[in-house]
């Protein structure tokens, strides 16, 4: 056994190997700073290119390259408030800030280790628990995963900054945003206001370029000068290295939150990151500073959301189950090769299945490198007249909107919605819950009704399992606990 | 500081403007004779998701269908309306032989399921010429988890005939599996509930998982381990390889559950005839060419035991859509009650 352990990390390491990583790795950061493109785009752009190529060079490029998007992702939240991916709305919050007080430098430093970290605790859970922990994940059928949609729709509060209503209402709009389309249940189209193309529901990375990238970047255009005053930069690269490194209690907390919702066929990472974010906020001594930047609020996002990525790899290696859009893709990869999911895929091709996950943690090493390399210049973004910098990423976003689908339809939903993100913005209603709404929406509408097919049509199934009720445990505790708390605390000071 | 820095940004960025302005003027360019067929890329529409079954089968062939062709060939995902995208926006080009589509059956049919989906203004039959089907042995099959109490179809038969009845799940509406538990429930009659989900991969989940009783899929798909399911069958000609032991639905008395998942090649309607011959040629070629052989055998691509060409192609797709005009009825009126209970 352990030979095979040795054996796969030797071939992670070969020349071809990590050729194949430092390539992935450019292009994992590209697309990840790239918004709309995320790493789902990403892997079936590369598809066809690594059609012919041995299993092991292709699935390094993959794997690589599914590792560093999250980086990269941050890279544009922290630079420029405009999240890179789905698993970086989240970094906003307090990356930005960061920036804006000349430390750009530093915030990139804490994302890079802290996604290092959580892209390694992912990665070992994956070499070491991958099994069993798949067998855990099937038993959540539909009924939990409902339960578990509410529980998500908690995070408003914690993502809705200091206008609860605001935030409440912004999340409902990301839940109607949600229902346009096909409902799955019966094929009935909502919604779609007689237009073919919104059959299918809108595209999650439109909304999120729209109502994010679009809104955030015209009030920045108005507003203009630059994002960090020029000649008051501080903080460094390894300066964010040694901050994270001081917190380890919230980089492992983060990165179990991201393992545990990973695994989960179907939840993902924009969840995993806004709720590791929330705990963060939860844990900390002085929550009403997150906002602010603080450094627990980009360690939480950006190690959920990396250690999500091997862990959406348990299913889709053990079951030949996707956790989500970008796992199927890898999954149509191993296909391609003749990988056939399963234990026996851990048996019969146990170097290869070895050597890629080493290459998970070989590539984590490689983004910290190049990110090393090219963080301090990235950093110097920040003072960049706006001016410049808001039209350069106007463009990137219609460029990622549009290669996402080949759709000129798709320009015309990211102007829509760009058009409501600005009101948004202006009216200082935050985007983060809308984007919530729109990821929950269909996880909760689907499996509601899933359940109740299952059930005869039984609202008992809800309560039903050991597994619901503890859910709906956590469900009381995340609400009732702040309550509680507060009033003992305010009990100790009388 | 700023002065100086400007001008040289903004040279960069116009020089990338222009390399994408190049790039794309290259792409208007060649001529239209038949005859000179072909003297610039081909374009294959795909209606779903990189990654995907359709998705693998066409880049399967990609390369060898290049080889004889003597173009090189592009493969494009337009994914949406389960096919319906692709289909309308590729029967719309030039018939030039230049844009094909890579179609389903399953796309015929939802073509006739979802009238408020479907552009091309007349049937498919008409719209469409198919020119050769490479991936013919698919079907659908059905299992349980080895843990099931149910171990062989007879037994789920059974167990549909009590109150309780069988939760069935499958991947989207009017799909291929929906159609399959349609055919089974006029067939055997009883207590049957289809459970749509997103992808077979999520079907099998909820079966080992335990909240469905019975699952359905392409037999030959990634997420079915025959260490952890049990087949029991399977809707195909003849057994499927990665299951000996379980048997057709033909082998058990039911020869209407013959209901298979095809994947061609169709070029839209007006497309000159000799270029419809060559690219049926080359594909024959392509199909039988062991380099791809071997491929398909190792990915597990159900090319079968040999290619159709464009006319058992289409003979086979009428047939396919007489039988299913019989149970669109069925699909909509389904459709309409699940509509009203919501």
């Amino acid at each position: 056994m352990s030979s095979v352990v040795l054996q796969g990390l030797v071939s992670a390491l070969a020349p071809s190997s990590l050729v194949a990583v430092f390539i992935g790795v450019f292009v994992g950061i590209v697309v990840g700073i790239v918004p709309g493109i995320g790493a789902g785009v990403g892997l079936s752009l590369l598809l066809p290119i690594i059609f012919n190529t041995p299993p092991l060079i292709g699935l390094m490029l993959l794997l690589a390259l599914w590792a560093s998007d999250g980086y990269g992702a941050s890279i544009s939240s922290i630079l420029l408030n405009v999240p890179g991916g789905a698993g970086a709305v989240a970094t906003c919050f307090d990356g930005h800030p960061m920036a804006q007080q000349g430390k750009a430098g530093q915030a990139i430093g804490i994302s890079m280790a802290a996604s290092m970290i959580g892209g390694i605790i992912g990665t070992i859970v994956l070499m070491l628990a991958a099994p069993p922990l798949a067998r855990l994940a099937v038993k959540i059928g539909p009924a939990e995963y409902t339960v578990m949609a509410i529980l998500g729709l908690t995070l408003i509060g914690g993502l809705a900054g200091k206008n609860r209503v605001k935030g409440l209402i912004s999340a409902l709009i990301g839940l109607m945003v949600s229902f346009i389309g096909y409902d799955l249940t019966t094929g009935f189209v909502r919604y779609n206001f007689g237009s073919q193309y919104l059959f299918d529901g809108v595209e999650f990375e439109l909304v999120l370029i729209g109502f994010f990238a679009i809104g955030e970047l015209m009030e920045a255009g108005e507003e203009g000068g630059t994002v960090a005053e020029f000649g008051k930069m501080s903080g460094t690269v390894l300066g964010g290295f040694v901050e994270t490194f001081k917190r380890p209690l919230a980089t492992i907390r983060s990165s179990l939150v991201g393992i545990v919702l990973g695994v989960l066929p179907g939840i993902g990472i924009t969840i995993s990151s806004m709720a590791a974010y929330d705990l963060e906020k939860r844990f900390s001594k002085t929550p009403e500073k997150f906002g602010e930047g603080m450094v627990e609020g980009i360690i939480g996002p950006e190690a959920a959301n990396n250690s999500c990525q091997p862990a959406a790899l348990i299913p889709t290696l053990t079951l030949g189950i996707p956790a989500g859009s970008t796992s199927a893709v890898f999954l149509g990869a191993l296909i391609m090769y003749g990988l056939t999911p399963g234990i026996d895929l851990f048996t019969n091709k146990a170097p290869l299945v070895w050597a890629m996950m080493w290459g998970i943690i070989v590539a984590s090493f490689a983004y910290v490198l190049v990110g090393l390399i090219f963080a301090k210049h990235f950093a110097k973004i920040t003072i960049l007249p706006i001016e410049y910098l808001v039209p350069c990423t106007l463009v990137t976003c219609f460029i990622g909107a549009f290669v996402t689908s080949n759709s000129y339809y798709d320009l015309v939903t990211v102007l829509i919605f760009g058009i409501m993100g600005y009101a948004l913005t202006l009216l200082k209603y935050p985007p983060a819950p809308a984007i919530l709404g729109v990821v929950l929406g269909p996880i909760l509408e689907k499996n509601y009704f899933r359940a109740l097919l299952i059930s005869d049509g039984s609202h008992y199934t809800f309560i039903a399992s050991p597994l619901v009720r503890v859910l709906w445990g956590v469900l009381l505790l995340v609400v009732l606990g702040p309550v509680i708390v507060k009033k003992i605390k305010g009990g100790q000071t009388k | 500081m700023r002065k100086s820095a400007q001008p040289k940004i903004l040279a960069k960025i116009l020089a990338i403007v222009l390399l994408f302005c190049l790039c794309f003027s290259l792409a208007a360019c060649g001529g239209d004779d038949p005859a000179n067929y072909p003297d610039k890329s081909i374009t294959i529409h795909v209606g779903f998701n990189p990654g995907g079954g359709v998705d693998t089968a066409v880049r399967g062939i990609q390369p060898y269908l290049q080889k004889y062709i003597g173009a090189s060939v592009l493969v494009e995902n337009r994914p949406g309306n389960q096919g319906l995208i692709a289909m309308n926006y590729a029967g719309e080009q030039k018939a030039d032989g230049y844009t094909l589509l890579a179609t389903t059956n399953a796309m015929s049919l939802n073509a006739m399921v979802f009238p408020e989906s479907y552009k091309l203004g007349k049937p498919v039959e008409e719209a469409m010429i198919p020119i050769y089907s490479w991936i013919n042995a698919d079907g659908n099959g059905l299992f349980v988890s080895k843990e099931s109490p149910l171990k062989t179809w007879d037994d789920v038969v059974a167990a549909a005939q009590t109150e309780k009845g069988i939760k069935i799940g499958g991947s989207g509406i009017a799909s291929t599996d929906h159609i399959t538990l349609i055919t089974i429930q006029a067939i055997y009659g009883g207590n049957w509930t289809f459970v749509p989900m997103d992808s077979a991969g999520e079907v099998v989940s909820a079966v080992l998982g335990g909240q469905l009783d019975v699952g359905s899929s392409s037999p030959g798909g990634a997420s079915l381990d025959p260490g952890r399911i049990n087949m029991l069958a399977v809707t195909l000609a003849e057994r499927a390889p990665k299951w000996p032991d379980a048997p057709t639905f033909i082998e058990l008395g039911q020869p209407d559950l013959y209901i298979l998942f095809v994947v061609g090649l169709m070029a839209p309607a007006d497309t000159p005839p000799e270029i419809i011959k060559k690219l049926e040629d080359a594909m024959a070629q392509a199909r039988n060419d062991p380099d791809y052989i071997a491929w398909a055998e190792n990915a597990q691509q159900a090319i079968g035991e040999e290619g159709w060409d464009g006319v058992t192609y289409s003979e086979y797709l009428t047939n396919y859509q007489s039988f299913m005009s019989g149970i669109i009825p069925e699909i909509r009126a389904q459709l309409d009650a699940a509509q009203q209970g919501n």
